[in-house]
């Protein structure tokens, strides 16, 4: 198994998308979705999960 | 009389109910990641709701209604129930500037949720402005250490883009 040290790790997070930025990204799609009448379903990318 | 509304299953996975007052709620869950220090990869879901399908920030305009509390925390809970390893997020809509306010109110709703569930709420600043996020999850979820670990860094990491 590959080592990587934790500066290299905590490096690599900090090229992708952080998280938090990209769950508000979605957010606001689905949002504008919401807002345009259009079904969430059309949204790329997002997945929507039932809740019950 | 039922204590809660009547949900209704939506074709995109979305449920909606309607008000006494005759609003409209459409709540919604989507799949999310979070990324702890070792970089794994931990699937959270994102949970949120609009009046009328929109965010209204008109002040002193809709009565309040604790059935549409009990209704929206009814919803938390069962998502929960589902599966132990289940974890919410939640972030403030803050486009309007009404964030902090919708905050203060849905930490109040969270007193209401089942004593196996704790919550975090964090808020951190975010180019001019601030971002408030809450974090649901199981008491005894075996990850829950790493996922609050992984949802305060991917938080503060967010702190420093200015």
């Amino acid at each position: 198994m590959e080592q990587v040290d934790k500066k290299t790790k905590s490096s690599k997070i900090r090229q992708s998308k952080n998280p938090i930025i990209q769950m508000i990204e979605d957010k606001e799609k689905i949002v504008d979705a919401i807002k345009n009448g259009k079904s969430l379903s059309t949204l790329k990318g997002i997945k929507i999960v039932s809740p019950l | 009389m039922s204590l809660l509304y009547n949900l209704t299953l939506n074709q995109d996975c979305s449920y909606s109910f309607i008000s006494v007052d005759g609003y409209k709620y459409l709540l919604y869950f989507f799949e999310s990641i979070l990324i702890d220090a070792d970089s794994n990869k931990h699937t959270v879901y994102n949970f949120g709701f609009t009046r009328n399908d929109h965010y209204s920030s008109d002040l002193f305009t809709y009565k309040y209604d604790e059935k549409i509390r009990d209704t929206i925390i009814s919803v938390i809970s069962d998502f929960l129930k589902k599966s132990d390893h289940r974890t919410l997020v939640y972030f403030c809509y803050g486009e309007d500037g009404f964030s902090r306010h919708r905050n203060i109110a849905f930490k109040k709703w969270c007193h209401n949720l089942d004593s196996s569930i704790e919550n975090h709420h964090k808020v951190v600043p975010y180019l001019n402005n601030k971002i408030y996020a809450s974090l649901i999850i199981k008491k005894d979820n075996p990850l829950k250490r790493l996922i609050i670990d992984a949802f305060d860094s991917n938080m503060e990491e967010i702190a420093g883009y200015q």
